[in-house]
């Protein structure tokens, strides 16, 4: 599974305030413990959140727990539906080249927060990227660069954030786009008012077609979710929450790393 | 990737273009027992290439096979053809369920992979903690339809759906109660599809524990009065006793983790920072890839102690989301106060840290004696019901069902291999390598799994 986060699901952010509902009852207080309590296994001085070896600074979980559920609700009801009726109105190179368009313009994401990271060995194959798959792959609708030894990178705001030293911040799962955090959250809002900012270049005429409102309000967060594999509550886990807060998490910390 | 299961699904049924050969089907056609044919025997699953048809299964040890599996080049050829569908099934209509399992509302999620002619159905069983779509499962499903068969795939008792929706008890690991649970299952999905496929005959397999499973199936079906009446049943890397692999498991998870759950966390930083370093700065890990877990074991190179902790890792997870569910459902108050409410937005974060740290040998002491015993029936009862041996004169004279394992599979006990072979006599075809489940998509297995049912 990949993170569900990236810069492709502009559209879904109108959704944003869909968080405010997500408020649950608190649970009662004062149960009786269960015959098997965490305070049998924790050593001296051990406390409840260190027992957890997968526990990740989650203050919010409750409201994060809700929107979880909202979005698997909204996977199943909505998203999920329409990336299958894609699926079966287009043919497979149809969807690998609406794929490699979108990737191909997030490369510029991944160039300039190579650079903004210093790392040059990321930065110039992302450009040599950018040029030849836009031009002999025809507005990127082709991926000629990674048949020349030039794989694609991946760098965000988030990852320029943590690479400077910023920590995560508390965790959060944001609606539609998934599970995330406050620096990498913020790192989103960034990377996508940059592109908002680029695509407000493009002559008037293009904008004002009704081809680029479909492009980029239609099939850019479609694509994105029909290039992630993962489906809610596949792992048959009840605790799919915790484990997909915690894979998540490490994935982001390794990708900082690199 | 975060697959949490990746462990106990090694080997991804992978497919390449279909690859229509003549038949070569050499002498694994005998292995059908009688010689009947339902199905149509599909051409050659062997890899176009002369050298991968030659290579036997490259791993010599049990760890690395159990956990890399087959490498793409020596996996089974299988034609292109449809995706299993899946439907669900409700079992217990009006059965309470509690909010925090809202995505089991629809039932028992089951697949179905059919033919458009009158031919056998085989009923698949899943392993531990694994549903239909499980790899391992749909690589078997793909095996059998293109041998000819309707197929049917259905979760493992031990999968939190099928505890929540199909399980009278909520809990898995009885015998004869879980093979109850299953006939039923078995049965409603007979009644419904009925009218729209023509079965010839109905068969069984299962791997892992859903071999286990479907022995215990066989012999209580066959117990009934209108059987379904299973022509050729497989039981694919069956452990022998399920009490005894569980502690065989439970050795593993402490082979590289001397101080048990509570070293978790420092193994598993451990794993992600040489992850990290293995990826390297500039050569991102493709993991669409084909052999995704063999790259990351070349780069990682990790050591029997890590590969058997990653092994009872998964079996651990499956476990403790067993162990959670059942007591949940079950209202036990074992983990999970009974006074409280299950609902998705309770933090689980201490049931969690609680229930890593049982084993399923604690499930069995605390829950599940508590259920099972009485009425005459001792613990050490419950561990005999739990062996294929509790029915092993009755498997010995079942000229209808087979085994195939490997000698080196890390869940049998020593000993155990010796007991598989006494009870199936010459219906046991044990292979010398492969681990657990790791040699399943290996294409000469695949060929004779195929065979066993369409020769």
């Amino acid at each position: 599974m990949t993170s569900t986060i990236g810069p492709s699901t502009a559209a879904a952010l109108l959704l944003l305030p869909l968080a405010g509902c997500a408020t649950a009852p608190p649970e009662p207080q004062g149960l009786a413990p269960p015959r098997r309590p965490i305070t049998e296994f924790l050593r001296p001085g051990e406390t409840r959140e260190a027992a957890n070896p997968i526990a990740i600074y989650d203050p919010f979980e409750r409201t994060n727990r809700a929107i979880y559920k909202f979005n698997a609700q909204f996977d199943r009801y909505v998203y999920l539906p329409v990336v299958n009726a894609y699926t079966f109105v287009t043919p497979a190179p149809v969807r690998r080249s609406v794929s490699n368009f979108f990737n191909n313009l997030e490369e510029i994401t991944t160039f300039t927060n190579s650079v903004l990271q210093g790392k040059v060995e990321k930065a110039s194959p992302t450009l040599f990227r950018f040029i030849i798959n836009s031009t002999v792959g025809l507005f990127g609708l082709f991926d000629p660069a990674s048949h020349l030894n030039l794989p694609r990178q991946d760098e965000d705001f988030g990852q320029t954030l943590g690479y400077w030293g910023l920590g995560d911040g508390p965790y959060l799962v944001l609606p539609i786009l998934g599970p995330s955090n406050l620096r990498d959250a913020t790192g989103l809002g960034v990377d996508l008012g940059t592109d908002w900012v680029l695509l407000q270049q493009l002559p008037s005429d293009v904008r004002d077609d009704i081809f680029y409102d479909l492009l980029f309000w239609g099939l850019w967060p479609i694509d994105a979710r029909y290039q992630i594999d993962f489906r809610y509550h596949s792992t048959g886990s009840p605790f799919e929450y915790d484990l997909v807060r915690y894979f998540i998490t490490k994935s982001r910390e390794v990708k900082i790393r690199n | 990737m975060t697959r949490p299961s990746v462990a106990l699904d090694p080997s991804d049924g992978c497919h390449g273009p279909s690859r229509r050969q003549l038949l070569g089907m050499t002498g694994l056609l005998a292995l059908g027992g009688c010689a009947t044919s339902a199905g149509h025997a599909p051409a050659s699953l062997a890899p176009a290439d002369a050298a991968a048809r030659a290579a036997p299964f490259p791993f010599t040890n049990p760890w690395v096979a159990t956990v890399v599996g087959t490498p793409a080049e020596l996996r089974a050829v299988l034609p292109d053809g449809p995706a299993p569908r899946r439907a669900t099934l409700e079992q217990f209509p009006g059965r309470a369920i509690p909010e925090g399992f809202w995505y089991y509302d629809g039932g028992l999620t089951y697949s179905t992979l059919l033919q458009e002619r009158p031919a056998p159905l085989v009923f698949v069983i899943a392993g531990t903690g694994a549903d239909d779509r499980s790899r391992l499962m749909i690589l078997l499903a793909r095996t059998l339809h293109a041998g000819g068969a309707h197929v049917v795939l259905i979760p493992s008792p031990s999968h939190a759906n099928f505890i929540v929706t199909a399980s009278s008890t909520f809990m898995p690991g009885n015998s004869e109660q879980d093979a109850a649970d299953l006939l039923k299952v078995m049965d409603a999905i007979r009644h419904r599809l009925a009218g729209r496929i023509q079965v010839t005959r109905y068969d069984l397999t299962g791997y892992s524990l859903g071999a286990w499973h479907a022995a215990f199936v066989a012999r209580a079906d066959a117990a009934r009065a209108e059987p379904i009446g299973f022509d050729r049943v497989l039981l694919i890397n069956p452990p022998l006793n399920l009490y005894h692999s569980i502690q065989q498991i439970d050795a593993m998870l402490y082979k590289g983790l001397p101080q048990g759950i509570d070293g978790l966390d420092h193994f598993l930083s451990r794993v992600t920072a040489r992850l990290a370093y293995a990826m390297g700065p500039t050569d991102p890990l493709d993991f669409s890839g084909q052999d995704v877990l063999l790259d990351l074991y070349r780069r990682l190179q990790p050591s029997d102690e890590s590969l058997a902790t990653t092994v009872g890792l998964a079996f651990r997870l499956s476990t403790t989301n067993l162990i959670f569910t059942s007591d949940v459902m079950s209202r036990s108050d074992y983990v999970f106060p009974r006074g409280q409410e299950f609902r998705s937005t309770t933090p689980l974060g201490d049931y969690l840290a609680v229930t890593l740290r049982l084993s399923f040998v604690d499930y069995f002491d605390d829950l599940f004696i508590e259920r099972y015993a009485g009425g005459g029936l001792t613990r050490q009862d419950l561990i005999d019901r739990s062996d294929l041996r509790w029915i092993g004169g009755w498997l010995a004279g079942q000229k209808q069902i087979g085994l195939i394992t490997n000698a080196d599979d890390v869940i049998l006990a020593p000993g155990d291999l010796d007991e598989l072979r006494e009870i199936f006599g010459e219906r046991a075809w044990v292979h010398a390598y492969g681990g657990h489940m790791g040699n399943l998509a290996f294409w000469p297995v695949v060929e004779q799994i195929s065979g066993y049912f369409t020769a």
